[in-house]
């Protein structure tokens, strides 16, 4: 047993803040990798609630029961909808509505919200519509509890339906909604060859099962059915998901890179320890190979113990992120599998190895001679040169195990180098310049500047430490704060928060001339001309074999195209011209995704139908799209000529503040047949999903912190003996306590001051050049950035460190004798 | 003339693995005001031990030391710090300079921490005296062994302490350069009437001291005048 512990447990005096700082480094990839991957299903899943599901089959024809068997088999939940337009007579005029019927497990995502008025407050629901009622859009309020005729059926309206999460499929499009239970529909009689009915089936679960079902269900499906996940679906929302994981990944990279420093600066304190006894093994004779060995043994021990801790720290780590953000998302984060904990211990293995063995290698050198004398350490050039080529390796290794991407994480290396060629840098020229001032006096600022400077106190590496993080942590506040800002400032002064669609056309001068009198500001009004996509260049659209999902959705789908003079707010032209720019106006502009989903370039020719007639026309340009900016978008948009005679509906955006409110009445009566879309709900979640996924990120820094303070006190230990002597000196010439101390602390209290200002300082220069290039934000200057991190870095060295020097200050001054 | 030092019945013994062990047993000698006293004796003997108890940088187990007229046995580590400042220097066989500082930074250190004024002025003239006039501005870990005891010695003197305190100068430099800052250390303690306990191994310094005390097996042994 004796001897078991002895082989397996490194010398804990020697290493333990190398396998602290491993513990960290294995805490931070767990952490992250766990809670970013359940994060990222949860932030998919809040999208999902979107599509009140995570996937969905949708079909024109009634769906085969295979699908839903089979999605039950896997374990997961499932829902049916079906959806037609159709008619109803309401005080004898035949209103169009947009009926839906549900099971009783719809939604499987998200919440249905109803009112028994429709002034009342709405309550949220889990459950659509029992069998033998009927919930009614907030515009047919005045029908509310009276019965309404359903073809063959008659159904009391028992509620207002306010709030359906997946409502926004079809935006632009839509006639007041009627919802009802899925058993009565057969009743109805309205499900008819032709009805052009929607028939759903929606699938919510754990995501490796939905990836295995959508593996399995995707070859079955036949024509005229579509698969449809979170990715293929709203492309806002696939925006704002993008930002955010991008946003995830610099982040962690950044807090990696930390715990990498506190393992390489360990390692040295480490090896430097070592070096005396490596000497007077030197002396016995042992070979440079044996070391090798011992000291690969120590390091694997030193992996070995640091995985369990450093695992159940990231495993644990969840929890009180689950814990606080559980409020937010009311909801469990979803499992993942093991690779975070594989991935985890892996980088630990590589880093630490990567990063200490050439420290180690480098005190192999040690000549016996250091026994007798206590020479410099002098690493040659060669050992040197290992050391960086064996740090960049293993730094670009890891990057690439993170992001596994060679460009991302190539990018990211040189960051990285950059940021560790130039943090030091910098902080040294301050230094260096603070001491050239107040140069006739030695005592004690000049004294303190040269001991932060010489090479034992190893102070720029911690300094740069901490202003790493710090800065990161900067960064993400910044950023946050501006990426919400962003959203706010790319809409209008008067953000649009209604869709009002469904307008006939011969009613849209009307509208807006009603909207104009309210003082109601409104964008400019759309056509919507329904039509599918049938050839590409005269190729028939069903015959292309397009790769990705996204181009088969579309050519699936029937969507809007409109027709404009102007070019819409926020597009840019980037190949072609815009209409206005032609001496004759023709053709198509393309929207640049879809371009690139289909393939499709300026020159090609496109094919549409609508309502059974079709029309081709060249693609003209293609365009990008601000699709946050909540003002009408399309992705195709041709000319006034071509499309104005084709069927089709109006629509346009409009702001309704709180004191407009009173104007919605009116605008109900006057335009019956218009609807109303409340739009602010979708901001408002895509704004949570930042705001949760930054608070997150947050917490990582607390591990960022915790290597900085490990590189602290490496640093502190290494230097520890010089500082003891310098004490001891102080007091030989009869410095009293106070002065010994201030000598200490003053260090302290600088190294914060000047991390504090060079966080604030590149954390306001970095979010404006992420912001610029990155983001694409503007800049915003923050004071009190500048006071927190001043404050943070002073605090927090200065404690650590003279709660760590305080032990020095009762060393005797006889140890100046003696050494 | 009042001693500058007196000890009396002086011990001092320390916790070894073997048990209680005596490094110093009942010293008694007084040092004059200007007196050049050498302590010399075997490597073990207690020379370092009796240096440091001397200057106030250790406290005995029983006996007394009065340095300056101030009783140390009583004192506190601070208080006898107190003591010291202004009043004594020393120089110490590996040197204690503070590295990264100039020459003239660490002669300036002492004269600041008493709370001279013009501690530049003073400090440029005393490296002048020591040779290093040249040297003002240069790090002191770029400077050779001999010249960095002359900045230690520089930095001693600097102060005009009353006492100064040496334990094996030398030890650390060659033979030539070792005698260069013998003769600096006995010049300079001519001129400014400082008394001098130095602790050496070598023979030909030890017969510069006024008196030198020989030491065995921490007891004092012999005390002859020169
Ligand atoms: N803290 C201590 N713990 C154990 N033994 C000590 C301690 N301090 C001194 N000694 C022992 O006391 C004895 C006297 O030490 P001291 O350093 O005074 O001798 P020295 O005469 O100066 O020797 P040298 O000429 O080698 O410098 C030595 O044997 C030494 O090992
Ligand atoms: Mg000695």
């Amino acid at each position: 047993m004796r001897y078991l512990m002895k082989i397996l447990i490194p010398r804990i005096q020697a290493w333990w803040l190398l396998w602290l700082a491993t513990v960290i480094t294995i805490s931070i990839v767990a952490a992250s990798q766990l809670f970013t991957h359940r994060i990222s299903l949860l932030l998919d899943r809040q999208a999902s609630e979107l599509m009140a599901a995570d996937l969905l089959i949708s079909s024109t024809e009634p769906l085969n029961d295979a699908y839903q068997k089979l999605a039950e088999e896997y374990g997961l939940k499932t829902a049916t909808t079906i959806s037609l337009r159709t008619a109803i007579f309401i005080d004898d005029e035949p209103q169009l509505v947009e009926l839906k019927a549900v099971s009783s497990t719809y939604p499987l995502r998200g919440t249905l919200e109803r009112k028994s008025a429709l002034l009342s407050e709405p309550q949220k629901v889990q459950q659509g519509p029992a069998a033998g009622e009927l919930w009614i859009d907030s515009k047919l309020a005045a029908r509310l509890n009276s019965e309404l005729e359903l073809g063959t059926l008659t159904l009391p309206a028992r509620w207002i339906l306010s709030y359906e999460p997946d409502r926004g499929g079809s935006l632009f499009n839509m006639a007041p909604r009627l919802m009802m239970h899925v058993d009565d529909l057969p009743q109805t009689g309205l499900l008819v060859p032709g009805s052009r009915a929607r028939y759903r089936l929606l699938v919510a679960g754990e995501l490796p099962t939905l990836q295995k079902f959508e593996k399995f269900v995707r070859p079955l499906l036949s024509e005229g059915q579509s698969l449809q996940t979170l990715e293929t679906a709203r492309p806002e929302m696939r925006n704002a998901l993008d930002r955010t994981r991008k946003f995830f990944a610099l982040s962690i990279v950044l807090t990696l890179v930390i715990a990498m420093i506190a393992i390489a600066i360990s390692a040295r304190y480490a090896a430097t320890r070592e070096s005396t006894r490596v000497a007077v093994l030197r002396t016995f004779g042992i070979s440079t190979l044996r070391l090798v060995r011992y000291y690969l043994n120590q390091m694997f021990k030193v992996w070995l113990w640091s995985l369990p801790v450093g695992l159940l720290v990231g495993y644990v780590a969840q929890f009180p992120l689950q814990w606080t953000l559980g409020q937010w998302f009311g909801s469990r984060l979803p499992e993942t599998d093991a690779w975070p904990y594989v991935l985890a211990a892996l980088i630990g293995l590589v880093s630490l190895l990567g990063f200490s063995m050439p420290h180690v290698l480098a005190v192999l050198d040690t000549p016996p001679m250091q026994v007798f004398r206590q020479s410099v350490r002098m690493v040659s050039r060669k050992k040197t040169l290992i050391l960086i080529f064996s740090s960049l390796l293993t730094l670009f290794l890891v990057l690439m195990l993170i992001v596994n991407h060679l460009q991302l994480a190539s990018v990211l290396f040189v960051l990285v180098l950059l940021m560790a060629a130039v943090i030091p840098l910098i902080l040294k020229l301050v230094l260096k310049m603070l001491q050239q001032y107040a140069k006739n006096r030695f005592w004690m600022f000049q004294y303190v500047i040269t001991r932060l400077l010489s090479h034992q106190r190893n102070a720029l590496f911690v300094m740069s430490g901490f202003s790493l993080t710090l800065l990161s942590v900067l960064i993400i506040s910044q950023v946050k704060d501006q990426l919400i800002e962003q959203w706010e400032m790319q809409l209008p002064a008067n953000k649009p928060n209604y869709f009002l669609v469904n307008i006939p056309a011969d009613e849209v001068d009307s509208l807006t001339r009603f909207l104009q009198q309210q003082q109601v500001p409104s964008s400019q009004a759309y056509a919507l001309i329904r039509t599918r996509l049938v050839a590409i260049n005269q190729q028939d659209v069903k015959a292309i074999p397009f790769d990705n999902d996204r181009a088969q959705r579309l050519v699936n789908h029937v969507f809007n195209i409109s027709f404009s003079e102007r070019l819409p707010e926020d597009n840019v032209i980037l190949d072609g011209q815009w209409f206005s720019d032609m001496p004759d106006p023709a053709g198509f502009s393309v929207e640049q995704g879809m371009a690139e989903s289909l393939g499709i370039e300026v020159g090609d020719s496109l094919r549409f139908s609508v309502a059974g007639e079709s029309f081709e026309q060249k693609v003209t340009s293609i365009r990008s799209v601000v699709w946050e900016n909540f003002q009408p978008n399309f992705f195709i948009l041709g000319t006034a000529s071509l499309l104005e005679t084709k069927p089709q509906t109006w629509l346009l955006s409009a702001f309704i503040n709180e004191q407009k409110q009173s104007v919605l009445k009116p605008l109900i009566q006057q335009f019956p047949t218009v609807t109303l879309l409340d739009i602010s709900e979708i901001m408002q979640r895509i704004k949570g999903i930042v705001n949760r996924a930054s608070l997150a990120l947050k917490f990582f820094f607390a591990f960022a912190a915790l290597s900085g303070i490990v590189v602290l006190l490496s640093a502190l230990k290494t230097s520890n003996p010089v500082r003891e002597m310098e004490v001891a000196l102080l007091q030989a010439m009869g410095a009293n306590g106070q002065q010994k101390r201030a000598s200490q602390v003053v260090e302290f209290v600088l190294m914060g001051l000047l991390v504090g200002v060079f966080a604030a300082f590149f954390a306001t220069l970095t979010s404006w050049v992420l912001g610029a290039w990155f983001f694409e934000l503007p800049f915003v200057f923050s004071v009190s950035l500048w006071v927190y991190s001043l404050v943070v870095a002073v605090s927090v060295i200065t404690l650590v460190g003279s709660l760590f020097v305080y032990r020095s200050f009762s060393v005797s001054p006889m140890s100046l004798l003696r050494s | 003339m009042e001693d500058c030092i007196v000890v009396s019945n002086l011990s001092k013994s320390v916790q070894a693995p073997e048990g209680r062990l005596t490094i110093l047993q009942d010293i008694n000698l007084n040092v004059k005001h200007g007196e050049g006293l050498v302590i010399s004796g075997e490597s073990g003997s207690g020379k370092t031990t009796l240096l440091g108890l001397m200057a106030g940088l250790d406290s005995a187990d029983s006996g007394e030391v009065t340095l300056l007229g101030e009783n140390l046995s009583s004192r506190n580590e601070e208080q006898r710090a107190a003591i010291r400042k202004g009043q004594v220097g020393f120089v110490f066989q590996s040197f204690h300079l503070v590295s990264g500082a100039s020459a003239l930074q660490n002669v300036m250190l002492p004269l600041e921490l008493s709370g001279f004024d013009q501690s530049e002025q003073i400090a440029q003239d005393v490296l002048r005296q020591v040779g290093l006039g040249h040297r003002l501005t240069t790090a002191v870990e770029r400077l050779s062994g001999g010249e960095q005891q002359r900045v230690a010695i520089a930095r001693a003197y600097a102060i005009k302490p009353t006492l100064l305190f040496a334990d094996e100068p030398t030890g650390n430099l060659d033979s030539k350069t070792g005698s260069q800052i013998s003769d600096l250390l006995f010049d300079l303690r001519e001129q400014a009437g400082t008394s001098l306990i130095l602790v050496t191994h070598d023979e030909s310094l030890a017969q510069r001291g006024s008196r030198q005390v020989k030491m065995a097996d921490g007891h004092i042994v012999d005390i002859v005048k020169h």
